[in-house]
């Protein structure tokens, strides 16, 4: 496995962040180029004069998508766990009505919160407000969440890591081929409104390059894969467990979210163990009192996992043998482990005093 | 056409933004974001308006993590790009400068007022969402999660619902 390189280890941070400064260069200036600094190109999408933001937004995730596809078939990367790393968990309720409030908020703005970034750079007063709006939205939100309703929300309807390939259990390329062919007959039949209502009109002879270059890309890459297993969490009556490379994630980015409850005896927990962890005895899993926060339960490996009563815990998949082995635990640490707290060996447990959620994106 | 009205050809300003984007996966092993340095920078200037406050919202406190600085974030250095990109665009395209894109129903007042509006809008949501257009619906999309998808297609009905309500300021 080659990617993802391990840019953002406390290391090469520097670098890092230069590479970010870059990426975010390149990523300002095709969407300059694409016309999506002008609040007036981007709401057209939503009188289908001119369908560009659905356009250039399908064209950009199938080409990434398949670029996936295909690092992974080369064995450059593991197509699950690099997805893990990407994307946030998914929460249906909120995301579905953020969702709505997000469009919302685009044809009142004109812009969407990376567009309105563009807008400002180009000079646009409009897009200036809108960051001002979006950068206060935010901080609002953080104000709402104090109300333990509002919270409930904000955690409604947790699935976890959940893919597509998840949700109708077939092969991550058979999906990726389907996205790629509804893509492309979406394409056609926008291009038929556009041309009904006498919008603007991309040149025939690209279009049917770019269609039939999609169409081709994805049957090579994804074809012969289609009959591969998806390698998903399993059947549904095992035990819910998260991966180390997803439990990695979330201690970095939202560790206020989890409660790592590691099981192992006091020794094993002195010599290693994840941030932010505490050391119960199994036995008292069940006398845990349920939080907002998700608890997951660390053992030595998986054939040692402990029998669970408490609020649905999640049980680290491989327990800390592959905390260890886990790339991208092993990008984000150092190297040196973390000190043992000093109450570890007297088992007198320092809960932290954070409650409540966040978010990372 | 007149050059500052000359754009890319849709399909392929796609191809090069997937390409961006599949770059950004294999490189940072992340995807593009907007509204995440957006929550940063509203945390950092709380921060310096009124600290006793963001030390007592633990919501705000845990936004800066195990940072020094709210700011220290490869979001915030990418979008602190994506304006620099923005910039560099339109100054090369001939269409840099100081404006209000709107049309002639509606009044620079209440272009700006409906710009901050949908904007705090979109920032109550994207936190809602975890992730905004490009964190969750390209990010999360072309890496196939359900949830990115059902935020996109969420996305897409809410600007289509609310389009009859605002074709005044976009006719």
């Amino acid at each position: 496995m080659t990617f993802p390189f391990t840019t953002l280890t406390a290391a090469a941070r520097q670098e890092g962040l230069i590479v970010a400064v870059l990426i975010g260069i390149a990523f300002g200036f095709v969407l300059e180029r694409a016309g999506f600094g002008r609040a007036d190109k981007l709401a057209a999408q939503f009188y289908l004069r001119d369908m560009r933001v659905f356009k250039v937004m399908f064209t950009a995730i199938v080409t990434a998508m398949l670029g996936l596809v295909i690092a992974s078939g080369l064995g450059l990367t593991s197509l699950r766990d690099i997805s893990e790393s990407i994307a946030s968990l998914t929460w249906i309720w909120p995301m579905a009505i953020g969702g709505f409030v997000l469009g919302a908020g685009f044809i009142i703005s004109g812009y969407c919160p990376g567009t309105s970034i563009v807008a400002m750079g180009s000079g646009n007063v409009d897009g200036l407000f809108t960051v001002i709006g979006v950068i206060s939205g935010t901080f609002v939100y953080s104000e709402l969440l104090q109300i333990p309703k509002f919270h409930q929300f904000h955690n409604a309807a947790p699935k976890g890591a959940w893919f597509l390939y998840d949700v109708v259990k077939v092969a991550p390329a058979l999906i990726a081929l389907a996205v790629t062919l509804m893509a492309v007959l979406a394409f056609i039949g926008a291009e038929k409104v556009e041309a009904m209502l006498g919008g603007s009109k991309t040149a025939l002879m690209t279009r049917r390059i770019v269609f039939a270059s999609l169409l081709a890309v994805a049957l090579v890459a994804a074809a012969p894969r289609v009959r591969e297993r998806s390698e998903s969490r399993g059947g549904a009556a095992r035990a819910e467990t998260i991966t180390a490379s997803q439990l990695a994630k979330i201690v970095v980015d939202e560790p206020w979210s989890v409660r790592v409850i590691d099981v192992r005896d006091a020794a094993a927990f002195a010599k290693e163990r994840i941030p932010g962890a505490i050391n119960l005895p199994a036995s008292s899993l069940a006398e845990l009192t349920a939080d907002s926060r998700r608890i997951v339960v660390v053992a030595e490996g998986s054939e040692r996992l402990p029998a669970v009563e408490s609020a649905a815990p999640l049980v680290l998949a491989g327990g800390m043998a592959a905390w260890n082995a886990d790339p991208l635990v092993k990008a984000l640490t150092t190297g040196a482990p973390p000190p043992p707290p000093a109450a570890a060996a007297g088992g007198v447990i320092a809960r932290p005093k954070k409650k409540g959620g966040g978010c990372s994106a | 056409m007149e050059r500052s009205e000359q754009f890319w050809n849709p399909y392929l300003a796609g191809i090069a933004l997937g390409l961006v984007l599949l770059s950004t996966f294999l490189v940072m092993g992340k995807g593009l974001g907007a509204s995440g340095a957006a929550n940063r920078f509203g945390v950092f200037v709380a921060g310096i308006v009124a600290p006793s406050h963001v030390a007592a919202n633990p919501n705000l406190a845990a936004a800066r993590g195990d940072r020094a600085n709210v700011l220290d974030d490869w979001l915030v250095f990418e979008v602190l790009g994506v304006f620099l990109g923005g910039a560099l665009g339109a100054i090369t395209a001939g269409r840099f400068g100081a404006k209000v894109i709107r049309n002639a129903r509606t009044s620079v007042a209440k272009r700006l007022a409906f710009a901050f509006g949908g904007g705090l809008l979109m920032g109550l949501a994207a936190r809602a969402a975890r992730g905004c257009t490009s964190g969750q619906a390209l990010s999360g999309g072309a890496v196939l999660s359900a949830g990115a998808w059902i935020f996109m297609l969420s996305v897409f009905a809410g600007g289509y619902a609310f389009a009859w309500f605002m074709r005044r300021q976009w006719s």
